[in-house]
């Protein structure tokens, strides 16, 4: 599993798609596989109840078990669902764009993720570091940032650097905080001032790259774990695997896999997602729109950036004619 | 503390000297504590530590703030670092 590039990738991701998309539902997307995954995977214990997997790889990316969170069909199940009931195209993207990233993203350990799951149970993995919640949080952390999973973060960490412009105030104020109106739900119902909406849009960044760091140093102070930069990688560490299978069957599982998955993908499209998507309406918000009536902050004496009402939504795109601009707006 | 954009007509707020001494006071005490406190504390954790981040910067901003509007100044006005 990557633990501080989840984070990182939802800057990358926010701003190289091309369309507006939410950042904070990209972000949710990106941590959504293992939100409610990953705790049982480590063990926990509320009173006298208990729980922990017998084979932690098998519970948390396996079938039998809760695997089919880290699938591209399981990236469909949020953006439906949120445009069923928000009718928000840019959450709805912003939730599949993450999820699918967080899905992409832990091939690369000796486990790996059932990609095409429903459709074929074969485990898609680059096997580039090992795979170790078996061993408990500390010793998964250990042996992920003694190994290449250090050097694959730190490559997100340089990724995010490299698109440094994605952290200024200004793409904050004139691309995130225009693609979503939860930024000013944020500042008109939380009385949040401009900076510490700022601050809470750059907090990921920290902490995804602090936490390279504390695990890094925790490691060497506590741990002294060595560190084996080979692939598949740490040697000291019992990582877990799927047993290979043959050629053949693994192009026939992955055949069988993306056929299912494109075809489902279409179906769902021509009956529910085209529907919906229609129905939702993309969020119009200007760039640098001051409140139409800004709320005095004792705290804050600054104008705000983020405009605190969302305007009335104009004329749908070609896609959603003319009958998409009567429906009422999405309630995020 | 709004400022004009070089070249742009949009108000933003910009980044203040009081905000890079958050992001570095949050960044400080999650390297520093998780590093030492991983274990009996959940500061790596993936709500704490990006609370840790907001709460620095809002702390640092705010007193910024009383700083700068006791020493007679606008704002941190001369704080925009970005």
């Amino acid at each position: 599993m990557s633990w501080a590039a989840h984070e990182l990738e939802s800057y990358i991701l926010h701003k190289h798609v091309k369309t507006k998309v939410s950042y904070l539902a990209i972000l949710l997307g990106c941590l959504l596989p293992d939100m409610l995954t990953k705790l049982p995977v480590y063990g926990i214990s509320i009173g006298s109840f208990s729980f922990k997997p017998d084979v932690a790889w098998m519970y948390h990316r396996g079938w039998p078990g809760v695997g089919f969170t880290h699938s591209l069909m399981f990236a469909l199940v949020p953006g439906l669902l949120v445009l069923l009931v928000f009718k928000s195209r840019e959450w709805a993207l912003g939730l599949v764009i993450g999820t699918a990233a967080h899905v992409l993203t832990d091939v690369f350990d000796s486990v790996g993720t059932m990609l095409f799951f429903p459709f074929t149970t074969q485990h898609y993995s680059t096997q580039m570091w090992a795979y170790a919640a078996q061993e408990g949080r500390y010793g998964d952390a250990a042996a992920y940032y003694t190994g290449l999973g250090l050097v694959w973060d730190l490559f997100w960490l340089v990724l995010v650097l490299c698109h440094f412009s994605s952290l200024r105030s200004s793409y904050f104020f004139e691309k995130v905080a225009t693609s979503d109106p939860v930024w000013g739900w944020l500042r008109r119902r939380l009385h949040m001032p401009d900076r510490l909406l700022l601050a809470l849009y750059r907090a990921y960044f920290i902490y995804g790259a602090c936490r390279i760091f504390g695990w890094s140093l925790w490691n060497q102070v506590h741990e002294k774990a060595p560190y084996d930069l080979t692939w598949n990688g740490p040697d000291w560490v019992v990582k877990a695997t799927v047993p290979g299978v043959p050629f053949s069957e693994f192009a026939r599982s992955t055949a069988v896999g993306a056929l299912g998955l494109f075809v489902t993908c279409w179906v769902l499209w021509l009956l529910i997602g085209r529907r919906l998507w229609l129905r939702a309406i993309p969020v119009e918000l200007p760039a640098d729109g001051a409140s139409p009536e800004p709320e005095p902050d004792a705290d804050d004496a600054d104008e705000p950036a983020i405009p605190a009402q969302r305007p009335a939504p104009a004329t749908d795109s070609a896609a959603s004619g003319s009958a998409a601009s009567q429906e009422p707006p999405s309630k995020l | 503390m709004s400022q004009s954009s070089p070249g742009g007509s949009s108000d933003h707020p910009r980044t203040g000297r009081a905000d890079i001494a958050g992001y570095l006071l949050a960044a400080v005490v999650l390297i520093v504590g998780g590093g030492l406190l991983s274990k009996p504390t959940p500061i790596l954790n993936w709500l704490v530590g990006p609370g840790i981040a907001v709460i620095c910067v809002a702390v640092t901003v705010r007193i910024g703030r009383r700083r700068s509007r006791g020493q007679g100044r606008p704002d941190d006005e001369s704080g925009a670092a970005e």
